[in-house]
């Protein structure tokens, strides 16, 4: 009950509104995609590169695959993935980070310094070499493990980064002390009072950082090294559309279209949860 | 009465590069039970790092020397985890600034109920229940409803209240409480003064350190006052005593001070505290000070049934 609520609270920030919104349509269409669409895989070489038309709404590809099809199974793919290396990366990010800023002295050297190091190379070329490197080193082609591998490795850090920064300052507040004073150990402290201060932001940078690795999937994806065809994901059909966008534009224009939805849907949920959890924004019914 | 506290030749030094800040320079103090001591001073006296010294709650760059015991155990010696039982069930510390002690983003109700949480194994629902029926004898209502909500929704005196709910509700043998008027003005600062005489009266075996430089509000509520000067106790005097025929002539210069007493200052300002004067440390202020003033420094000695730190009274 207290959950249906809180979202009705927050349902009335319009920004959040929108991306909710648009996040939910996604998500269904993906649930239901074996409903929706056809087999995404079939072939049909009389109808290939077709346009737009009733029978197929988004065209065909270069093999006569039903685009319409690709794109919703696409939809799975790319939010599954997204969202479990986003999480697997704030969950990962935040206790190094936290660990790190409270523990302080050694430790937060050596993991300050690996955090700096990582952020002082491109993020996609990382990714490249992520990928390159976990290829060759498991010896094995790439496949959708090798790419959430890959981009947790370089995704954790921006986490780190940012709940250290937080950790470092709200260890040294009053409450910090009152608690310490009240008795409480390290790790109670750690946990019950500095890391729900830090998750209100997270879970922002979070909703904002899904946007940001769905990009970076289709990046690598069109750059031929994330997830390969046949397996319908947006990046890989935009690279197989890019040879056809003279004769064919809409092979490379409804996946784009999608990727774009995606990132504009999360970005706004980002963005209105930021201001959702201003806590300063609540008043007491009582004043 | 026994002794509840007792510290004895208490060195605390704040080591900041080279320099050695001298915050508490040999403290003799004691707490005797269900007793309210007062802990009066000029501000960068050491009254605030004595009373986080008592709880080992200061930085790490501190070098603490001297020996404060509590019910015969010393608190300074003790390991961590020993001290942890200790904080919050025996000796609660109601911190300075009301405002920013409380953590934004938890609900008053819980914090209020942390301490019995983590020293009374109570779980988190009669702790919780225990926490409304606490903040409903401080008067905050109506306090089921005012337990769920956030710091920011809290007035001032509300939190202050909060705080001292959460400091009352493990009922410890000692409560120090760093400046409780701070930041209040004189007409609620009588419901500070309330505050605390409830306190007292729902637990009548409690002993009190109250840290203030407000000397009217230690005058209600004191049973016996310590002055600090310069990281040093100069004087400890039944309250009585202390607010009639002060002892020591700092003492006598602070209670001349007071606005009733005809508002006189102490000329001179407060000495560094990583040069002292030599000898005793009040002697370029003081106008009783002789040569023996300047060169050695006063024993702290029993006059009277008070204690003083001064050759007037060798």
């Amino acid at each position: 009950m207290k959950a249906i609520k809180n979202l009705r609270y927050y349902l009335n920030n319009k920004t959040f509104f929108t991306g909710f919104a648009i996040i939910l349509l996604i998500v269904i269409v993906g649930l239901l995609a074996p409903f929706v669409a056809n087999d995404p895989y079939k072939t049909d070489m009389v109808n290939r590169l077709s346009p737009p038309s009733y029978e197929h709404p988004f065209g065909t590809d270069q093999l006569g695959r039903d685009l319409f099809s690709q794109v919703i199974y696409g939809a799975r793919v790319s939010l599954i993935v997204a969202l479990s290396i986003s999480l697997i990366s704030m969950i990962l990010g935040c206790l190094i980070g936290a660990i790190s800023g409270y523990v302080g002295g050694f430790v937060d050297d050596i993991i300050g310094r690996i955090i700096d190091t990582f952020l002082s190379i491109p993020e996609i070329i990382l990714n490249i070499a992520m990928v390159g490197v976990l290829m060759v080193s498991l010896n094995i082609g790439s496949s959708i493990w090798i790419v959430i591998l890959a981009v947790i490795i370089t995704n954790w850090v921006s986490y780190a980064r940012i709940t250290r920064g937080m950790v470092l300052s709200l260890k040294e507040r009053e409450f910090v002390n009152l608690s310490k004073s009240a008795g409480a150990s390290d790790y109670w402290i750690l946990f019950k009072h500095i890391i729900p201060n830090v998750v209100g932001p997270i879970i922002v940078l979070a909703t904002l950082n899904v946007g940001n690795v769905i990009m970076t999937i289709s990046s690598l994806g069109f750059l031929g090294l994330g997830i390969q065809p046949p397996t319908p994901e947006w990046g890989a059909i935009l690279n197989s559309g890019k040879n056809y966008l003279m004769i064919a534009p809409w092979i490379a224009t409804f996946p784009g279209l999608a990727i774009m939805c995606a990132i504009l849907g999360f970005n706004l949920m980002g963005d209105g949860l930021r201001d959702i959890f201003e806590p300063k924004s609540r008043r007491s019914v009582y004043e | 009465m026994n002794n509840l506290l007792a510290v004895n030749d208490l060195h605390v030094d704040f080591l900041l590069g080279d320099i050695k800040v001298k915050a508490v320079n040999g403290v003799n103090l004691e707490i005797k039970e269900a007793e309210t001591l007062c802990l009066i001073g000029e501000s960068g006296s050491g009254k605030s790092v004595l009373g986080l010294s008592i709880l080992k709650l200061l930085p790490s760059n501190v070098d603490i020397n001297g020996r404060i015991l509590f019910n015969n155990k010393d608190l300074l010696k003790l390991p961590e985890k020993e001290l942890r039982k200790i904080r919050g069930k025996e000796i609660a510390w109601v911190p300075q600034s009301p405002s920013t002690s409380l953590n934004p983003v938890l609900k008053v109700g819980y914090q209020v109920a942390e301490p019995m949480e983590l020293h009374l194994n109570m779980d988190k629902k009669s702790a919780w229940s225990k926490a409304v029926n606490l903040l409903n004898f401080f008067g905050i209502h109506p306090a089921d409803k005012r337990a769920e909500e956030y710091p920011h929704q809290f007035s001032g005196g509300m939190r202050q209240r909060a705080l001292v709910a959460m400091g009352t509700s493990t009922k410890p043998k000692l409560i120090i409480a760093d400046e409780p008027t701070k930041g209040v003005d004189l007409i609620k600062k009588v419901n500070v003064v309330k505050l605390f005489e409830q306190i007292k009266r729902n637990n009548d075996k409690l002993s009190l350190l109250l840290i203030t430089h407000d000397i009217p509000f230690a005058k209600k509520l004191a049973d016996r006052v310590g002055v600090m000067y310069c990281g040093q106790v100069v004087e400890v005097s039944n309250a009585e005593t202390f607010f009639n025929e002060p002892l020591h002539p700092y003492s006598k210069a602070l209670i001349r001070a007071l606005p009733s007493r005809g508002l006189k200052p102490i000329k001179g300002i407060t000495p560094s505290m990583v040069n002292p004067p030599k000898g005793c440390k009040f002697h370029p202020r003081c106008e009783f000070a002789t040569e023996k003033c300047r060169n050695e420094e006063p024993p702290f000695i029993e006059y009277n049934g008070s204690f003083v730190r001064c050759h007037l009274y060798d």
